[in-house]
């Protein structure tokens, strides 16, 4: 090797004759921007209302280890299997690779992750026993997920409900052919493999008092749900073959098979409106959807509203009832004015204005109402409501200490996912008070009880991403079962995705905003200064050498990268 | 053996018993006949090199470099405006300190074209760190082409052999030529100690930052005055491999020389018999050939020149606003001299563009200079004399 | 279990892991010549000596007595590339050495203009080198002046903005190609795994090997650091330099058909064309439809031609090494 500092000509070479490795020169001291590797909220992500690490899953499966990306996800989320199943996916209108081919099937796939963990391996290790207790009041989603956030953490959880079973709505409320029992119940039971007890037919605020709950418990969480259908304050409306919706579809769904009269007006635009319209076609009855806005302001899950119409339900939207008419006793039709849409409400969809004198008769045997639910709130005092509403602030903190609440008694949030997602925020913040911290000023958002750091303020979209390195690639067809065999069984509609298929479709996902070691910075680094980290996922960059070009975060596909200021 | 060849054909020969192993050259008058000569060689299996027929002089001296640098003995041969194109590279083949060896054919440089000789071409490239040998005859070339490569591949540096134009280049001469054993025991291969190897990387020539360059250079100057000692350790131990015992400076009659007639190449076997003549005559004249050039043999002049009492300087050359090269370079080495040992030094300019000079051209100059006929410092020798040379540096007709 | 193979992943970005080039080398940030060096040598790999031309290469490589690559490098005068690399496999001929890639790397102010000479001399010899050039479409090193690599329109310090450069890039891939070498190759950093696949093919190709390398410079063409890649891609895919290979200047290969963005998506990321006029660019869409015109007629040609016959050009003798 050349000495560099010669001290005699003899130590000197011939000629410029250079052997001294460069790596010598810090040539990073070069630049004033520096690459850092920072993992981003994807969009997908970033509208789900369950908070689950949807990119970092998909890579996992891409990378075919479909059991770390399931841990991955029963990681906050008890209800995969089940949210797999009835999760509207808003997660899919917002996926980056809607002009690729088509949103990638995340729905399928959380739904494939939860029937590949149903069982106690694909738990996350219990935190150790706290010695703290926590009632929650009602077996729906909201609380399910409370439990089993809360019981991770090492806290003892009670949940109680009225119903002899647990599930809520989701036992009650969504047919078969949607949520097979069977699912729940196993979901259900992985809860209570963490040692939460189901406490039911126990009616909080008739059986037992929410004071006794106080003293017996460190906190209480409240999340009681929706299940009162609202009246449609009609006359006729206290004719016998007018029906709750809630109601009859917990009947139905508790394998009860009512004689109906036929057709049906299903009145109503939510879930419970077209769930009991397509249980009602399972019976062999004629439901006609009656909806008094149009198509677009409708709030159940559009997928569902697709099913419907699939399997053969009329809908008359922009329709109102005015009258139950009954003739001889029996219902004869149901007078209905037509609607038009006037200026959006404070719901943000626009108002319906009846138009004069335009009233008709739909005739019909029977009526159902679906037209919304509200919360059971007895067992609450009364500064711990708000209207129909449990009075909660960001914190999920009601008024009465010690007291919390979630889903849809506290939020109206009206999906399962949210309420799950609700379940995970207040045992976070519930998980901080039987800590002995200070209750933070919200509740901590999603991402932020990830098992990995995620910059979440800038979610990636299209604009973020670096398309060149992505082409079209078609989204799969999803195998259903057909429609007219539908009409007489409450059998599973949706097929789920063999393994194959799953592996397939993860390779779809663009995989925004998470580094998944495409290689691109490492092989486009003109520098050499991005390595592979040994035995861990990633790569490291050699700030020494950096000069802070940039090239490997604007080639990143999917902005997992980020340019920073170098800090003088 | 004994072998009637040119001067070229001298080159090519002992290229071949240099067992040469990359030769890149480009055609040139009067140098063709040499790599001719070499391509005949190459192609019948005689000389087992590698021969880059390359598209100019440029690359061929640039394919001599890549080629001496991943260390292959290699050869080349130019000419005149060849050199000149070459002149990049020659500084690059000495700073690059590889041993390469060239043949130049001296020749006149153009405009107007001329293919005959004169020695403007080589001396252009006296500043390039590159050693330069003149010689005189057929045998002298042979001789010197392969202890150019010794020595060469000794100091490495690139060494130049310059032969005239067609008084040595065309011309058949009676020559033994050496057995390859004797020149295989003479000349080992090469072994250049900053080759490129790929079980050690490392590059070559790589940019100098100023704290570094001047010592390379210095190295280099260092080597030219090794380079002198070795030349004639070679030369002696040449001689004792084959009879011809070489010098860096060839002395002629120089016991009791007043006069001392400088010259080189063929000019110098022009000489000998003007001095045995004049000695005949009387005149104590003595001949001293330069035949290393570069190193310059500033101190074997200075102990030959030294106390006597004329020197003529004869140059088939000129650095045009100053004197012939070869007077300003004997001018400069005797200046070191104490004063009462320093001779006087006269110059002639003759031979130019090929005009031959004569035995009797010779003897008037020496008699001239002797008998103070001549006694300017520089003299144009067998040229029309201007009326006014103010007005004739720049009259059209 | 089946892959979907339909969609680019970049996680099948597969290039050789081997680097030769260090990090702490000489050149900009962003610099294309870097990351293109690095690139063709993952594929050289080590039995690999690299000559070097003056050009920007010549001062990345570092200072003495530091070097970047590890593998014999010989840097030599700006117009000597390729007989330089002729000189070198001449000599490993020579003393027997076989298997050793000899490679030439020069820009285009090496290789279109004052090197173009001993590059004509090398592949009409078809001396056993493969030659790069790598094309930052001036003279970038001595601080952007105007070679005949710079296309139509481009701002340099010797063409400024009041008389852009008037003349076409000189096409230096056809001049090979006349040259009816084994292999001529275009290639951009911003496609490597096309890069690297077709510096593996010259390596096994004997005969002069030609690849011409389109690198982005930031501090010549003006343009951000980090679009280094980006706007190498986009002289692909507005198709102003095609991704094709030539074997023995008969057969031709489209690697890449592009999607033919508008060329204003490769200028306006460049400063060097800041002042066009929609007219110039609008000369440069109808060049660029007539350039590729000529391209698929010679793809067209190419088919109905077959290759050159044995036994005139050495290179389509099998196996010979035609440098000897």
């Amino acid at each position: 090797m050349v000495e560099l500092n010669p001290k005699y000509l003899e130590d000197v070479p011939l000629t410029s004759y250079s052997d001294n490795a460069i790596t010598a020169i810090k040539t990073g001291t070069w630049k004033y921007v520096q690459p850092v590797y920072e993992d981003k909220l994807p969009a997908c992500s970033h509208v789900c209302p369950a908070g689950n690490d949807i990119s970092k899953a998909m890579d996992l499966i891409a990378r075919g280890d479909v059991a770390a990306a399931a841990r991955l996800w029963r990681a906050g989320n008890p209800l995969a299997s089940t949210l797999g199943r009835v999760c509207p996916h808003p997660c899919e209108s917002e996926c980056n690779r809607r002009q690729f081919g088509g949103a990638i099937a995340i729905h399928m796939l959380e739904r494939f992750l939860g029937d590949s963990s149903l069982d106690e391996s694909f738990l996350p290790e219990k935190a150790r026993p706290t010695g703290k207790k926590v009632a929650v009041v009602g077996a729906g989603p909201a609380g399910i997920s409370a439990a089993y956030s809360l019981a991770l953490a090492g806290h003892e959880v009670e949940v109680f409900d009225d119903k002899a079973k647990p599930g809520g709505y989701l036992r009650t409320g969504i047919p078969d052919y949607r949520l097979p029992k069977e699912i729940l119940d196993r979901e259900l039971a992985l809860v209570g493999s963490l040692g939460v007890r189901f406490t039911c037919s126990t009616h909080v605020g008739k059986d037992i008092t929410l004071d006794d709950l106080k003293q017996r418990f460190d906190a209480v969480i409240v999340a009681v749900g929706f299940h009162r259908s609202r009246p449609l304050a009609v006359p006729g409306e206290d004719h016998p073959n007018v029906y709750n919706g809630v109601m009859l579809l917990e009947r139905i769904l508790a394998g009860e098979r009512p004689e109906l009269p036929s057709p049906v007006a299903v009145v109503g635009g939510g879930n419970t409106a077209i769930d009991v319209a397509r249980s009602l076609l399972r019976l062999g009855v004629e439901p006609i959807i009656v909806y008094r806005r149009s198509r677009l302001e409708m709030p159940a899950i559009p997928g569902e509203v697709d099913e419907a119409e699939k399997e053969g339900v009329p809908f008359h939207f922009l329709t109102a009832p005015s009258q139950v008419v009954v003739e001889d006793g029996r219902i004869t039709a149901l007078e209905c004015l037509k609607m038009r849409l006037g200026e959006p409400d404070e719901s943000g969809r626009r108002r319906p204005l009846p138009v004069e004198g335009s009233e008709f008769r739909l005739p019909v045997a029977g009526v159902v109402t679906a037209i919304g639910e509200s919360a059971d709130l007895e067992l609450l005092p009364e500064s711990a409501r708000d209207g129909w509403r449990v009075a909660a602030d960001e914190r999920f903190a009601t008024p009465v200490d010690g007291v919390f609440a979630a889903g849809d008694a506290a939020f109206g949030d009206g999906t399962v996912t949210a309420a799950v997602g609700g379940g995970r925020r207040v045992a976070a913040v519930v998980d901080r008070r039987l800590g002995g911290r200070e209750l933070p000023a919200a509740a901590p958002s999603l991402q932020k009880l990830w098992q990995r750091p995620v910059e979440a303020a800038h979610p990636v979209y299209v604009e973020q991403l670096n398309v060149a390195y992505f082409t079209e690639s078609p989204r799969p067809q999803i195998e259903e079962m057909d429609a007219q065999a539908r009409r007489s069984s409450f059998d599973e509609v949706v097929q789920g995705f063999t393994d194959e298929q799953a592996v397939h479709e993860a390779r779809r996902c663009l995989v925004c905003g998470t580094c998944n070691e495409c290689c691109n910075c490492l092989f486009f680094c003109p520098d050499v200064a991005i390595h592979k980290r040994n035995g861990v996922v990633g790569f490291e960059i050699d700030t020494e050498h950096c000069k802070g070009c940039g090239i490997c975060v604007e080639e990143c596909p999917r902005s997992a990268l980020t340019l920073v200021e170098v800090e003088s | 053996m004994r072998m009637v060849v040119k001067g070229n054909g001298a080159v090519a020969h002992a290229v071949r018993l240099s067992r040469a192993q990359v030769v890149s050259a480009y055609p040139i008058t009067p140098q063709t006949s040499i790599i001719e000569e070499i391509a005949t060689m190459v192609a019948k299996g005689q000389l087992d090199a590698r021969f880059i027929k390359v598209e100019s002089e440029h690359s061929a001296l640039a394919g001599c470099i890549s080629a001496s640098s991943a260390g292959a003995r290699a050869f080349t041969a130019t000419s005149a405006q060849g050199l000149a194109l070459m002149h990049e590279l020659i500084h690059w083949a000495a700073g690059a300190r590889l041993p390469i060896v060239l043949a130049n054919v001296n020749r006149a440089m153009a405009p107007g074209w001329s293919i005959w000789t004169d020695q403007n071409d080589s001396l252009s490239q006296r500043d390039t760190g590159w050693m330069q040998i003149y010689c005189e005859s057929s045998q002298e070339v042979v001789d010197s082409v392969i202890q150019a490569f010794k020595v060469s591949e000794r100091v490495l540096l690139p060494t130049m052999v310059v032969l005239d134009a067609f008084f040595l280049s065309h011309t058949f001469e009676d020559v033994e030529m050496p057995e390859q054993e004797v020149v295989d025991s003479f000349l080992p291969p090469l072994e250049l100690p900053h080759k490129m190897d790929l079980a050690h990387p490392a590059a070559l020539g790589n940019l100098v930052f100023p704290d570094r360059y001047m010592e390379f250079r210095r190295k280099m100057d260092l080597a030219h005055d090794l380079a002198l000692g070795v030349w004639d350790e070679v030369g002696r131990e040449w001689g004792q491999l084959t009879g011809r015992t070489y010098r860096i400076v060839e002395e002629y009659r120089m016991d009791g020389a007043e006069l001392v007639l400088v010259t080189a190449a063929t000019a110098g076997s022009t000489a000998r018999p003007v001095v045995d003549q004049l000695r005949e005559a009387g005149v104590p004249v003595g001949l001293v050939r330069l035949r290393v050039f570069r190193p310059f043999p500033a101190s074997i002049l200075r102990s030959l020149l030294g106390g006597r009492a004329k020197v003529l300087v004869l140059d088939r050359n000129c650095s045009f606003g100053h004197h012939g090269i070869f007077h300003q370079e004997v001018k400069s080495a005797l200046y070191d001299l104490p004063q009462a040992e320093q001779p006087r030094v006269c110059g002639v300019i003759a031979g130019l563009g090929g005009r031959d000079i004569t035995p009797d051209d010779l003897e008037e100059m020496l008699t001239g200079v002797w008998k103070d006929r001549i006694t300017d410092p520089v003299t144009w020798w067998d040229v029309l004399s201007a009326q006014d040379p103010a007005k004739a540096a720049l009259a059209m007709s | 279990m089946a892959i979907d193979t339909t969609s680019y992943d970049p996680r099948n970005l597969h290039l050789p892991d081997g680097e030769i080039l260090s990090s702490g080398h000489l050149a900009c940030p962003g610099c294309g010549a870097a990351l293109g060096m690095r690139l063709a040598l993952k594929a050289l790999g080590p039995n690999t000596m690299v000559v070097i031309p003056a050009c920007c290469w010549a001062v990345i490589n570092g200072p003495y007595p530091f070097q970047a690559l590890s593998v014999p490098v010989l840097q030599v005068a700006f117009e000597t590339a390729a007989i330089s690399a002729s000189g070198i496999r001449a000599a490993l001929d020579a003393q027997g050495q076989k298997d050793i890639n000899v490679v030439a790397w020069a820009g285009d102010g090496g290789t279109f203009d004052i090197g173009f000479q001993s590059l004509s001399g090398a592949v009409e010899r078809n001396d056993d080198i493969i030659y790069f050039c790598y094309d930052n479409e001036a003279y970038m090193n001595t601080g952007i002046q105007r070679s005949s690599a710079t296309p139509y329109g481009a701002w340099t310090t010797t063409t400024p903005v009041e008389t852009p450069k008037a003349e076409p890039k000189k096409n230096m891939v056809e001049i090979m190609v006349e040259h009816r070498i084994p292999y001529t190759a275009t290639a951009s950093i911003a496609f490597p795994e096309d890069f690297v696949r077709k510096v593996e093919k010259a390596k096994g190709i004997p005969g002069a090997k030609f690849i011409h390398l389109w690198i982005s410079c930031p501090a010549g063409h003006k343009s951000e650091e980090r679009n280094s890649v980006k706007i190498a891609r986009l002289a692909v895919e507005t198709g102003v330099f095609p991704l094709y290979e030539v074997e023995y200047g008969t057969r031709y290969t489209i690697n890449h058909e592009p999607a033919f963005t508008d060329v204003n998506a490769y200028l306006e990321l460049q400063g060097r064309f800041r002042h066009l006029t929609e007219e110039h660019v609008e000369a440069m869409r109808r060049n660029l439809r007539w350039e590729w015109e000529r391209l698929r007629a010679k793809v067209e040609m190419g088919r109905k031609l077959s290759l050159p016959p044995t036994g005139v050009r050495g290179a389509v003798d099998e196996g010979e090494r035609t440098s000897r």
